[in-house]
Parts: structure tokens; sequence; C-alpha cells
């Protein structure tokens, strides 16, 4: 699944965490919006994802944006929750040197574990396929859990896992300046 | 995010032939997940620690095994057994080093979902006459990073149940209770 990935702005984006700068806050800004590139592909904080290779084979495009609107216009706070679990993917593939990928054999290579934002992805998929199955049947009773549960608070871990991966990978940032860009973030992840 | 586990499942098993519903949770009982037909369903989701969930022990039996009798497994059961009226537990295992070791070692032969889940009832039906198993339908679900199709291994455990105090005996899971 990390294959499909294009991580072209992941790479600027942590280029711009290690050197200090707070283009990381820019760069996620600009391209905070999921955005349905064609039937096939979404853009989401600028990584180009083949939609079917990373929930399932039938899946497109108007399926998963159809399920974050879906998300998003039941009070669930989308892009919070997508800027949140971007950098956790972002952490986690740079601090976690296994790629989680396992080689069968020669045809068939498989990832059990999926980068956070494709989880986020996969919510907004698979609730949207039930909703539809089931004409929403019962939906609201699953939906309020969903509600209640999600990890809102999840936005200062995510914090201390970034500062801990600027300290590993750039020992001159200064204390002030840390607390200054862990200000900012704070910021843009909230408004 | 367990609710993905859900939502999929519920999704899946439409896939296959059945009608569910989710079931609603009250304060003062604990309810399962879903209503499949006239079956209370639970489903749980398990995942390993990154490193243990990438290493596949060397032979099926083995893995089936190490990784169906783990505490974190037997705990999930547990939970779903204090559930209200539970026929059949559901156990997501993608992320554990069994969700990759059935695609190592049956991933061209094990059993289609839906047949999984039309078994795992009949042993359901049995088994309310006696009492002695919890059924769990174990199943993987994962995209194929060289062909991207997407596929579902599943099998089928009865789970041999503790008398004494309605528990999983992890001590004793003989290999003819696993349905693969």
């Amino acid at each position: 699944m990390s294959l499909s990935i294009n991580c072209e702005k992941l790479e600027i984006i942590l280029n711009s965490l290690y050197s200090g700068k707070l283009d990381l806050i820019k760069e996620i800004t600009k391209l905070i919006e999921i955005i349905r590139l064609d039937e096939y592909h979404v853009s989401i904080h600028g990584c180009k994802i083949k939609v079917s290779t990373v929930i399932v084979n039938h899946a497109k495009s108007d399926d998963l944006i159809h399920g974050w609107n879906l998300l998003e216009s039941s009070g669930i706070p989308m892009k919070i929750l997508s800027k949140m679990f971007f950098l956790n993917t972002v952490y986690k593939r740079n601090s976690i040197k296994e790629s989680g990928t396992v080689e069968i054999d020669k045809s068939t290579h498989v990832n059990n574990k999926s980068p956070d934002i494709i989880v986020l992805l996969s919510l907004c998929y698979w609730c949207n396929e039930y909703n539809k199955l089931y004409e929403g049947r019962n939906f609201d009773i699953k939906f309020q859990e969903v509600k209640d549960n999600l990890p809102y608070d999840g936005v200062n871990d995510t914090l201390v896992k970034m500062l801990e991966l600027i300290n590993l990978k750039n020992k001159n940032i200064k204390g002030k300046t840390k607390e200054s860009l862990v200000k900012s973030v704070i910021i843009e992840i909230q408004y | 995010m367990s609710f993905v586990s859900e939502f999929m499942c519920a999704s899946l098993v439409n896939y296959a032939g059945f009608n569910t519903s989710f079931v609603q949770s009250t304060n003062s009982s604990k309810k399962c997940d879903l209503l499949i037909d006239s079956y209370f369903i639970e489903i749980k989701t398990a995942i390993d620690d990154f490193r243990y969930g990438t290493k596949i022990d060397d032979d099926l039996i083995c893995e089936l095994h190490g990784t169906l009798t783990i505490d974190k497994i037997v705990n999930a059961l547990g939970d779903a057994l204090q559930k209200e009226n539970l026929d059949l537990v559901m156990l997501n295992v993608v992320s554990t080093s069994l969700g990759m070791g059935i695609v190592k070692y049956r991933k061209n032969n094990s059993l289609s979902f839906a047949d999984a889940m039309r078994r795992a009832i009949e042993y359901v039906n049995q088994s309310k006459k006696d009492g002695r198993y919890l059924i769990a339908v174990i199943f993987s679900c994962y995209i194929d990073d060289v062909s991207s199709e997407f596929k579902v291994n599943s099998f089928i455990v009865k789970y041999p149940l503790s008398h004494e105090n309605y528990q999983v005996d992890n001590d004793c899971l003989p290999s003819d209770c696993i349905y693969i």
C-alpha cells in the first residue's frame, strides 16, 4: 500500500521540518483539501493516491469523496483529523525503519501497516459504502460511536512525536525555535 | 480506529449475500456490533506490534497456534464473551503475523469469506446446543502490492470454552478446531 502514495510532497515537508523552517505549515495549509483528480485518483496533502490500490479494487474517487463529505457534514472536523493523521504518517515513515511490506513470493507483496492517512480515507470509504448498501439503516447508531471516539485529542501527541523527530534529525534547533514551531503548528492544526 | 473494521465488515457481509445492521448499544448492557440475519456478531481487530506483525512462523500450524493463543487475542475474545446474546466473533487479523501467514501459506485456497460465514453459522447452530465452543471467523483483507488485487482470506476457529468461568481456554486449542 505504501507504494501507492506519491511521496514527493512528503519529502518537501520533511526537509522543511528538519531544517527547522516553518515551511511545513505553509505546505500543509496549501494542500489541505482532498481533491478528486480523476475517476480513480485523489490528492490529499499533495499526495496522489490511487483509491483502488489502497482500499478495495472497485473503489472510485467519488466513493471516497462522498464518504469524506458525509463525515464532514455530520460534524466531524475532517480537516483537523486529516492534518493530524498526515503528520503521523510522516512521523512513522521516518522513525520506523521497516516498511511493513512482506514479500510472500515473487508475485505477492503485502503491506499490513496502512499509513495513518490511508486509515482515515478507509473510514470515509467504508462509511459511505455501508450507507449505500444498507440505505443508511442504523447508520446513526454506529456513527455516533465514531464521533464520540475519534482521537480529536491526539493533536498534542502528534506534535510531541514530530518534535522528537525534529530533535533526532536536527540537533541545532534551539529551544525557542522549537517553541515557535510548535505554537505555529498548533494554531495551524486547530483552525 | 476499529470502526474501519466494523464498517468494512458490514459491507463484506453484504457482498457475501447476508443482510446486516448495527445494534443499538445502551448504558445498561453490552451489546454486540452487528445483527446478521438472526445472529449477534461482535467484530474485533487484532494488532501486533510492528516487528511481530511482519515476522511469519516457518509453518502454518505454528503460526496459527502462536497467534490465536496470544493474550491480546484471547483477551479480545474474552471481551466479546461479555456481550449480550453473542453468537459469533469476527476477528480481523490483517495487522498480525497470522494475517500475513495465511497469505503466505494459503493464498490461493483459503475459505472464501461467504463460505466462511455460512459454515460458521452452521457451527454456531451446533454450538448453541452444547455451549462448548466460541465460534470465530478469522479474516484478513489485503491489497497485493504487485497485482493491486483486493483479497480476503478467511478461516474458522472453534475456541473451546472453559465451563467454570465461561472464558476461552487458550491452553487448549486442538488443531481439529481450526477450519481453513
